[in-house]
């Protein structure tokens, strides 16, 4: 295959690439960080490319691991929460009564490992199998954190239950 | 007629269409005596549809230069022979240096093969990110302090950024690269003739002595030696001598026996 051919692929993967890493960070400036990460990693790693694979979920699972080792390492994930979320006063033991009618800023309260889950499968046409491995975890994993994720997203949207608020910025 | 009992996984493939042809009546059975599921179902399908909308919907940054830049590479590298494999090709064909003992076979051999990673992965990305004029930097020269203290804090270690000039190297940038899922720090140096020099520090334990050593990988020289927690490598195409004599002035311990 042309550069060229590859380069107009990519373009293609990077707009997929952005989305996700909009989706797992929050913001768009982490997510490009995020971006240029993940392409940094594929550069060091391209050898490791079978010619013939499948590019899309090779860079996603690339992604996948720069953003669970930025976690690790990196400094605290910064989400961007919108004003009436930030705004409720925060009760003791963490708990908030949580009315998030916004669909992006109730994912941005969910653990990692489930919004990980939620937005690959909501945003791309992988099969449960592939994201399983993009995510390096087993199948069955895949399928708790896809069904808790959905069911404490459903909780929020209805704003009627107490949700633990995920911590940001601190440990898990 | 009792139905097998259905799974949420099973629930949750339905909502995605993954649900296996053979099992969507039962599911069909399920939901129809189950009115709660059915409406659980369809709302977390709304939030799936909502979530790809809102996500699809986020600006994207207009063409980043470096992302840009990377994609390049990147096309370049998944279309290229296989670069890291000619650099070890290289690494063992050509002449390795160590100073007195360059005749030595045996010492040649041994040293080939305990070439550090990080000084193979610093000789890549010299010629990826640091030869190239027209790359931009990610940390620029103008912020050695805010350099200092995200270098630090990715290499858990304590990173100064040294200043060359009075070797006549003008500091360009840095940027943060990983080796062996290491991180890996670069900085970028020019001398007064435009010719590039990359400094890469990491704080993977490797086994690497105080005093310097070279290797020739291609056109490059790579020099490389510990000192404290940190392990250097410096890499361009510079003599020998003013490698060592750059590398002394970072603290490299001179090779005993150089000429």
């Amino acid at each position: 295959m042309t550069s060229q051919a590859v380069i107009d692929q990519l373009a293609e993967h990077i707009a997929s690439l952005r989305r996700y890493a909009f989706a797992l960070t929050g913001g768009q400036q982490e997510a490009e960080d995020l971006v240029q990460d993940t392409l940094v990693r594929a550069i060091a790693a391209a050898r490791s490319f079978r010619t013939g694979g499948n590019l899309r979920a090779w860079l996603f699972s690339i992604m996948h691991n720069a953003f669970i080792s930025g976690v690790r390492q990196r400094r605290p994930p910064t989400v961007e929460l919108n004003d009436e979320a930030t705004a409720v006063a925060q009760p003791p033991a963490q708990l908030i009564l949580l009315e998030v009618r916004d669909v992006l800023a109730a994912l941005a309260r969910l653990p990692e490992a489930q919004r990980a889950a939620l937005s690959l499968i909501a945003l791309e046409d992988f099969s449960y199998g592939q994201a399983a491995k993009i995510q390096g975890i087993p199948l069955g994993t895949l399928m708790s954190r896809l069904a808790r994720g959905r069911e404490a997203l459903r909780q929020m949207m209805h704003g009627d239950l107490r949700v633990p608020l995920r911590v940001i910025g601190g440990k898990p | 007629m009792s139905l097998p009992e259905i799974r949420e996984a099973e629930l949750q493939a339905f909502v995605d269409g993954q649900l296996p042809q053979a099992r969507c009546t039962a599911v069909l059975a399920h939901l129809g005596h189950h009115p709660d599921d059915i409406q659980r179902l369809a709302e977390y399908a709304r939030h799936k549809d909502e979530l790809r909308r809102r996500l699809e919907a986020v600006d994207p940054a207009a063409d980043d230069p470096t992302t840009v830049e990377l994609k390049r590479t990147l096309a370049n590298r998944l279309t290229r022979p296989d670069y890291r494999r000619w650099l070890r090709q290289a690494a063992t064909v050509a002449l390795l240096l160590v100073a007195g003992w360059s005749g030595h076979d045996l010492y040649q051999r041994y040293l080939v093969n305990r070439i550090p990673e990080l000084v193979i992965k610093a000789a890549e990305a010299h010629e990826v990110f640091g030869a190239d004029r027209r790359r931009p930097v990610e940390l620029t020269a103008a912020s050695t302090a805010e350099m200092s203290a995200w270098f630090s804090s990715r290499l858990g270690q304590p990173v100064e950024v040294p200043i060359l000039a009075a070797m006549g190297l003008r500091l360009i940038g840095g940027r943060l690269l990983a080796a062996g899922g290491h991180p890996m720090a670069q900085l970028i140096y020019e001398d007064s003739g435009g010719h590039r020099l990359t400094l890469c520090l990491s704080s993977e334990p490797v086994e690497v002595g105080q005093e310097i050593e070279l290797v020739e990988v291609g056109d490059l020289t790579a020099g490389y030696w510990q000192d404290g927690d940190l392990t250097y490598a410096l890499v361009g195409e510079t003599p020998d001598a003013q490698l060592i004599a750059i590398a002394a002035e970072l603290g490299a311990q001179e090779p005993a026996n150089h000429l």
